[in-house]
């Protein structure tokens, strides 16, 4: 599609949509039109091979400790309140991996863990997120920031935009109208899934799943009569079929209701999605069986977020429509620590990396290299442990991605950026910021990432930063 | 509609000469273009609150608070079906949308909350639906599914309509189960793409 026939095919789109909007805020009209404008200008080539992505978002800003104790003895020398013990290199029997991780089992943060993924080539771990433009740490700004991909936050969100470009170059091999279940939410309403003026096909838009399987299309029990039962409903199709046209869009709602209301519960109800967990192995790649014989599956963690991250990848891998899931981090808690940090902060780390252990597991055995699994939040932390003990707002963050290995080869096994602290010994403003020698990049690379995944050649000109680079930054592992 | 015929109703009210919101609206609801010409998806009021008021329909407490719920909810919500008010009191969008979600939403809210809705509990007011003097009538077997369909559809049902429904009714043994009866018709016409449209009177 040229972009002539882009920008009139939004304008055919957009309809209506835009009108409360632009009169509510006229000021940042301007950057949404420009945004529009330029998806007309993104160059675009189908990748032989469409990724899924699912993005987990960590709301409230994580701290980076748990993927870099690089500098802590630095930190914990200037720090206003001292660290563990366990975590300082010079302690005997400390939790320390040996990538700078922090480590610790059962009371650690996961590390072993991110150890392990990266050691396997199911992840990599970029410690140099490094927010510089227009600098924010307000949670507002940046939560909106991140999650539009850009420093316009009134703009669409990373789900809508890549929505668009999606519709404007049908790379999916058939009709939108025929998708199902394209792009799904599992955190409900959210920023990621913002329209702004970006009217984009009805069937892109997010459908909202939970991790209890909630079906939307499902009709409830009458209790006197089946909800599918069949003499009636062909009795309702051939008499809204004789209808004829008047009737048509109607008699496709409701096939279109009962085709997902079927494929969800055939395909993504609790017992289907356990029953297609794939056998477990072990170390040595030997399938697991019990004591009778029987096949043991892999187990995600019977937590609020290991359910929701075993529906998001059972969905990924089970539906080949779905493109693009945004899950959110519910289920761990909030990432805002800003008093007794430490010991929250490590469980929901290491309940973060157990879930996202099994994921990575889940993908391989199912055989699938086609998804990505990108994790980051709002902002880093300070570094310096406060008079609540916990850490405040600060730039760096650290981005957790996994497998997709097909859809970036030799992207995966890798620890890229390298840090220092900064700041005035003993007060509350230390923080991290890249060595001068460090590859580093803004969190909205990570939506040029997305973008460029899916076959954007310029996603640049949508964030403003070029996608994460995941090739030529050295690998700093050990 | 075309301009032009768009042009012709603008100016026939006008000459009516309508001094109030009242006058206008009654111009409007009670003309042959709008109740008999009309062929369009109706709205979400448009089909449940006729259909409510003919069935004897009562909400529930919270029922309208429920269906303004602006936030992600599972419950049929206004925005759920794509109908929600837009924001700034700009009215909605024009068209009523159809998508499977949307729709989805929509047959929810008219099956669920409203034709299945049997209200079971006369004094408690956290129990809405149809109660159940809509179905203490005098009429039996095919009058009974004529009266069901009259109320809902404002049509009698057709020969099969009639064998396939009794039938069902029959196969469940509710020949005397009148609430049985009026919950497989009532299931079976939120079925039915005609209770969402508006189709011209020919």
């Amino acid at each position: 599609m040229n972009r002539r026939n882009f920008v009139k095919w939004l304008g055919v789109l957009a309809t209506t949509a835009v009108l409360p909007l632009d009169l509510a805020r006229p000021a940042t009209r301007a950057a949404r039109n420009l945004k529009a404008a330029l998806l007309g200008e993104v160059q675009y080539v189908r990748p032989a091979l469409l990724p899924k992505v699912i993005m987990i978002f960590l709301y409230g800003g994580p701290s980076e400790l748990a993927g870099n104790l690089k500098n802590i003895t630095e930190i914990n020398a200037n720090s206003q309140n001292k660290y563990p013990a366990n975590i300082l290199p010079a302690t005997q029997g400390n939790v320390i991996t040996p990538n700078l991780f922090w480590g610790g089992g059962a009371n650690g943060a996961g590390g072993e863990t991110i150890e392990s993924l990266i050691a396997s080539g199911d992840m990599s771990i970029y410690r140099t997120i490094h927010r510089i433009k227009d600098d924010s740490k307000a949670h507002g700004p940046s939560v909106f920031q991140n999650l539009t991909g850009g420093l316009d936050m009134d703009g669409p969100g990373i789900g809508t935009t890549l929505a668009a470009i999606l519709a404007a170059n049908q790379p999916f091999g058939k009709s939108v109208d025929e998708l199902l279940l394209p792009f799904v939410s599992f955190e409900g309403d959210s920023v990621i899934f913002r329209t702004a003026d970006l009217t984009i096909p009805l069937r892109l838009k997010p459908i909202a799943l939970d991790s209890g399987f909630q079906n939307p299309y499902q009709r409830s029990a009458n209790g006197f009569v089946a909800a599918q039962d069949p003499v009636i409903e062909a009795l309702s199709q051939q008499v809204s079929g004789a209808l004829g046209e008047k009737g048509r869009k109607f008699i496709d709602a409701f096939a279109k209701r009962a085709e997902l209301d079927n494929f969800i519960k055939t395909n993504f109800n609790s017992t289907a999605v356990n029953q297609n967990l794939p056998q477990d192995v072990d170390a040595n790649g030997a399938p697991l069986v019990d004591t009778s014989g029987n096949p043991v599956k892999i187990q995600y963690p019977n937590t609020n977020f290991g359910n929701r991250l075993k529906a998001a990848v059972s969905l990924a891998i089970s539906n080949p429509d779905t493109y693009f899931i945004s899950l959110g981090s519910a289920g761990l808690g909030g990432w805002d620590d800003h008093s007794d940090a430490i010991s929250e902060y490590t469980q929901r780390m290491k309940g973060l990396m157990d879930a996202l252990n099994v994921a990575a597991k889940h993908m391989k055995l199912a055989g699938r290299n086609d998804i990505i699994i990108q994790i980051f939040g709002d902002f880093g932390r300070n570094v310096n442990l406060n008079d609540s003990l916990g850490w405040d707002h600060g730039n760096n963050q650290n981005l957790y991605t996994l497998g997709g290995s097909a859809i970036r080869p030799g992207a995966l096994g890798k620890i890229v950026g390298k840090t220092q602290r900064v700041g005035t010994p003993f007060q509350n403003r230390q923080f991290t910021e890249p060595t001068s020698d460090s590859y580093q990049c803004e969190p909205f690379s990570i939506a040029s990432s997305v973008y460029k995944y899916f076959g954007v050649q310029n996603p640049e000109i949508l964030t403003g930063e070029p996608p994460v680079d995941e090739t030529n930054p050295p690998n700093q592992r050990v | 509609m075309a301009h032009e015929k768009k042009a012709e109703l603008v100016n026939s009210i006008t000459a009516a000469n309508p001094t109030t919101f009242d006058q206008l609206f009654l111009f409007i609801l009670f003309s042959k273009e709008y109740l008999m010409k009309a062929e369009r998806p109706k709205n979400f009021e448009e089909a449940f609150f006729n259909i409510a008021g003919r069935i004897q329909w009562v909400p529930y407490d919270h029922f309208f608070q429920d269906l303004a719920y602006p936030y992600p909810s599972g419950f049929p919500t206004l925005k759920n079906m794509g109908q929600a008010p837009l924001t700034y009191k700009l009215g909605r969008f024009p068209e009523v949308p159809l998508d499977s979600l949307s729709f989805s939403y929509y047959h929810k809210a008219v099956r669920e909350r409203l034709l299945i809705d049997l209200k079971t509990d006369a004094s408690n007011t956290a129990d809405g639906g149809w109660q159940k003097d809509f179905i203490n009538v005098l009429l039996q077997g095919d009058d009974f599914i004529h009266y069901l369909f009259l109320s809902v559809l404002s049509r009698k049902a057709t020969a099969q309509e009639l064998q396939v429904l009794n039938d069902a009714i029959v196969k469940r043994k509710y020949q005397t189960n009148r609430e049985g009866q009026a919950m497989i018709v009532l299931d079976y016409l939120s079925r039915l793409a005609e209770l969402y449209t508006f189709v011209a009177v020919q």
